[in-house]
């Protein structure tokens, strides 16, 4: 195409790039040979920690039983996890994945998390085995956390107008359960690893759902990461989320607040306790006028436990009469 | 690969397949747009493949509240058997060094799935048109050994000239003639697989600049409906009953701010 001053330029194209017309056919065995190169450089690679590879070859297909796959991608997104869900409970890494492109900055021999770099890690929880990580398909439920520019949102309204930052969902067909905040409209699309995730899971029928969160701060946010508060009351997440109102801020929903912090400190009777008065009142008789508090204290501990000693064994290990 | 929808796959044996090829303007992808919209075909199955840049979103082409919230993929495959029409909708490009893995998966099943027909549906730049193709019909077509075995000369009988080939060296007169088409994506190399492996294949495509390409899309779909009779005419004036899909809207950004009036 020329322009106003003689000169002709490519134009470019928002659907096609020239360059994809040049491919391939005119290689010689030395570009391939640097073409495999850079692939095997560019592979993605999965690392499970000892326990896991261990749990992997021991089950019968090689695979681990999952019921739910969280995922979180971005900044806001992981900060959320890590605030809300790995904080409460017991988490322990359970593998991660390394991979290298030309926009790294380090090579992949370095295995430490670069602050910047991108990283993904596996966790998994002690109480419940939901791993953040799973291969098993059937009865398999994924969640998934994202964020995105809200430039990249397209609404009737100016984008200006709107309260920012938002939250809008997409699921799958077998998605059955509600959505805690509303569908994403047409025509907006989500790319990148939500959507090759989400695509995965439509084609292959597992129940999914997206949560992308529409923000103007790219970077970590605390106005961000409290707007993925609303996605605790999907059933992946609540799970996760044993003291959940303690993790609310007091000044929020103040009297909900405090009405749920006394319930939740309250106890059904103090049967317990009684009981255990009675024993001790048992043990510390009149005619006992050499117990000690240490004895005391000892013998409560015996008494508490639900420990029964194997009667009949001790007994048949003692000989009556021996003969001497 | 394909998977279907549900557990049934559809046999397409003897269906004509219509195709877009992701090029200059998208036009060959609005077309398709426009053909599953009007003819509300059911999607019933996804060509999953790391090839294409994944993509995901609500149903393009909802009518109704409940149908909205229904999930589509980058590349789907919409099938109307009691016209025996399949159509195959690309919805992102193509990764760039997976250009070839694609054409072999596209190629391979549409061998095995054994379809009467393939047409593809393209663009190319319009800057680069030689002058015997600045006037008359920007449509011009292609079509392999078998196409025309099949149709004979169908295409040209409804005024459609084939594509003209190129000089290999512009300007020497005595090169070789070779095909060239700017700006069509996967479409030329498409059409020699093809050529090379007996598939009978048409190219449809029309020479057009980016921008606003809908027009385009139309005159495309309309000359395809003059060829294969999808859609009624109505009128003498031949104006045809597309429906344009919801997700046509905003094609150029969100509302604007009221601020500046």
């Amino acid at each position: 195409m020329a322009t106003f001053f003689g000169e002709t330029v490519t134009l470019s194209s928002r659907a096609v790039d020239e360059e994809d017309e040049e491919e391939g056919e005119d290689e010689n065995e030395e570009d391939r040979e640097i073409k495999r190169e850079l692939e095997k450089k560019r592979e993605v690679h999965l690392q499970w920690n000892a326990d896991f590879s261990r749990q992997f070859e021991t089950s019968s297909d090689k695979t681990l039983q999952i019921s739910e796959l969280i995922i979180a991608v971005g900044y806001n997104a992981s900060g959320f996890l890590s605030a809300f869900a790995l904080s409460s409970g017991n988490w322990e890494t359970a593998g991660n994945i390394s991979l290298w492109n030309e926009k790294s900055r380090f090579s992949r021999e370095t295995s430490l998390e670069h602050p910047g770099e991108p990283s993904c890690i596996f966790y998994r929880k002690d109480e419940n085995p939901e791993v953040l990580g799973s291969i098993e398909k059937r009865s398999l439920k994924v969640t998934i956390l994202s964020d995105c520019p809200v430039a990249n949102y397209r609404s009737p309204e100016y984008i200006s107008a709107i309260p920012v930052p938002f939250l809008k969902a997409l699921k799958t067909r077998t998605y059955n359960e509600n959505l805690c905040c509303s569908s994403l409209e047409q025509p907006n699309v989500v790319s990148g690893i939500p959507a090759a995730v989400l695509s995965y899971c439509q084609v292959h029928q597992i129940p999914a759902v997206l949560y992308q969160c529409y923000t103007d701060v790219v970077k970590l946010d605390s106005v961000t990461v409290e707007t993925y508060k609303s996605t605790l009351s999907c059933s992946s997440l609540r799970k996760l989320i044993k003291h959940f109102w303690s993790l609310v801020e007091p000044d929020d929903y103040k009297n909900l607040h405090q009405a749920a912090l006394k319930m939740s400190a309250l106890f059904g009777s103090t049967y317990l306790c009684d009981s255990a008065i009675s024993d001790m009142n048992v043990m510390k008789s009149k005619f006992r006028t050499r117990l000690t508090d240490e004895h005391l204290n000892d013998s409560i501990r015996v008494n508490l436990s639900g420990y029964t000693p194997p009667y009949t064994s001790l007994v048949d290990s003692m000989q009556c009469q021996s003969s001497d | 690969m394909f998977v279907p929808v549900g557990n049934a796959s559809p046999t397409f044996k003897d269906s004509i397949l219509i195709m877009p090829a992701v090029s200059v303007g998208n036009v060959g992808q609005l077309a398709v747009d426009l053909l599953i919209s009007s003819l509300n075909m059911p999607c019933v199955g996804y060509i999953h493949t790391d090839c294409l840049i994944p993509m995901v979103g609500n149903d393009p082409y909802a009518t109704s509240e409940e149908s909205s919230s229904e999930l589509c993929t980058n590349a789907e495959v919409y099938f109307l058997p009691e016209k025996k029409l399949a159509v195959l909708q690309i919805r992102s490009p193509t990764v760039k060094s997976k250009t070839r893995q694609f054409r072999h998966l596209i190629l391979s099943w549409i061998k095995s799935n054994r379809f009467s027909q393939s047409i593809l549906l393209s663009s190319s730049h319009a800057y680069q048109c030689d002058d015997r193709q600045l006037s008359g019909s920007p449509l011009r077509y292609l079509q392999t050994l078998e196409m025309k075995n099949i149709i004979g000369d169908k295409l040209q009988k409804l005024d459609l000239n084939e594509l003209e080939t190129t000089p290999a060296f512009p300007g020497i007169r005595e090169t070789e003639q070779q095909l060239w088409i700017p700006g069509g994506g996967i479409t030329k190399r498409f059409f020699t697989e093809c050529s090379s492996e007996h598939i009978p294949l048409a190219v449809l495509l029309i020479f057009c600049s980016e921008g606003d390409n809908i027009p385009e899309a139309f005159t495309l779909m309309n000359f395809l409906n003059q060829w294969l009779h999808l859609v009624e005419t109505t009128g003498e004036v031949e104006s045809h009953n597309w429906k344009i899909p919801c997700s046509w809207k905003l094609l150029f950004g969100s509302g604007i701010p009221p601020a500046i009036f």
